[in-house]
């Protein structure tokens, strides 16, 4: 909640600083932001290519009218739901046809000891885009943005009780896929014990 | 700290099996995407070309306004100068002659108002016969 609020500051003086100096200044806003509106993006339009094409035209939006950031009650969420719409609009006019689940599009980054996990992070975008994107876009503002559900509404223009259901089956669904993954990565203290049990045994 | 076992919010509680562990799964995987390397250059290049051609438009817009300003005021005073220069003409330019000579009038109006003080004299002539005129003429005609 705390880096919500922080993160909310830093976009309100962003966009004061573009205001101010004009599109020179939007680099500390896309350094800023880019990055998970990038993520939010893919979410919705399933491709990349598509999601840049969307946080662009948002960005560059931003940086054609400063004050509809500076002057919002909550700036952060106003821009992702900028990218939201953005992206809905570059879905409407996308003509092509991609398999949903194929992550051929993505532009990927691992750490040097994180090569035995890109399997694992493959699988959980592949899994998330196994759901539809309604509940995917809920996973994704509450995992990765830290996001209450009743915040979660105001983006997605729905009730807070709307965002839970729909996360609620989303979590019920990615379980199955997920879940010997989190298993393996994550063991917990139960599983943990079992294994021990039949080492001593 | 949450319960491993639910998914919980400020505003609900929803007990989920292992519902902990996958989003702690979805979170790591949270920073696998990344962007393109042209990205960034891309808006900041877009966003300049944009605020230029509003200032170019502005600049273009601006001249224009100024121009259609300008031609409005200049009609506007263009014509009540000719007015102005018509009426101060009719005052000043006397009538050079008198009745007997050729006058000279300046303009139409002038004209007309001639014709019809002309007609006039000659109706009133015709209505008011002169007697010795008329012994003149007859005499005149015998001989």
């Amino acid at each position: 909640m705390a880096d919500l609020e922080s993160l909310t500051g830093q976009v309100r003086e962003c966009a004061e600083r573009i205001a101010e100096s004009g599109p020179a200044a939007l680099s500390g806003l896309f350094d800023l932001t880019a990055h998970r509106l990038l993520r939010y993006s893919v979410t919705i339009t399933r491709n990349q290519h598509d999601a840049e094409d969307a946080v662009q035209a948002a960005l560059v939006r931003v940086a054609d009218s400063p004050q509809l950031l500076g002057r919002a009650d909550q700036p952060w969420p106003y821009l992702l739901r900028m990218v939201r719409n953005e992206s809905l609009v570059v879905i409407r006019k996308r003509k092509r046809w991609s398999p949903l689940q194929s992550l051929a599009d993505l532009i990927t980054q691992r750490g040097v000891d994180e090569v035995e996990l890109e399997e694992t992070y493959r699988e959980v975008w592949s899994a998330l885009r196994s759901l539809p994107t309604q509940q995917s876009e809920v996973v994704v503002l509450k995992i990765w943005e830290g996001m209450t559900f009743a915040q979660i509404g105001e983006v997605l223009e729905v009730s807070p009780s709307t965002a839970a259901s729909r996360y609620r089956y989303a979590i019920e669904k990615l379980a199955p896929k997920l879940m010997p993954l989190a298993e393996i990565n994550n063991p917990s203290p139960a599983s943990l014990k079992d294994v021990e049990v039949r080492h001593e045994g | 700290m949450r319960d491993d076992h639910e998914i919980a919010d400020d505003s609900t509680s929803m007990p989920l099996p292992g519902g902990l562990a996958i989003e702690r799964l979805i979170q790591s995987a949270g920073n696998y995407v990344t962007a393109s390397a042209d990205l960034r250059p891309r808006v900041i290049e877009v966003a300049r070309e944009r605020a230029s051609d509003r200032r170019m438009c502005w600049r273009i817009f601006s001249v224009m306004a100024a121009a259609v300003m300008c031609v409005v005021i200049g009609t506007a005073v263009s014509q009540r100068f000719d007015q102005m220069s018509d009426f101060s003409s009719v005052m000043d330019e006397p009538i050079l002659h008198g009745p007997d000579d050729t006058t000279r009038y300046l303009d139409r109006r002038d004209w007309a108002l001639a014709d019809a003080i002309v007609r006039w004299r000659h109706e009133l002539a015709s209505k008011f016969s002169d007697p010795l005129r008329d012994q003149q003429h007859n005499g005149v005609a015998r001989d």
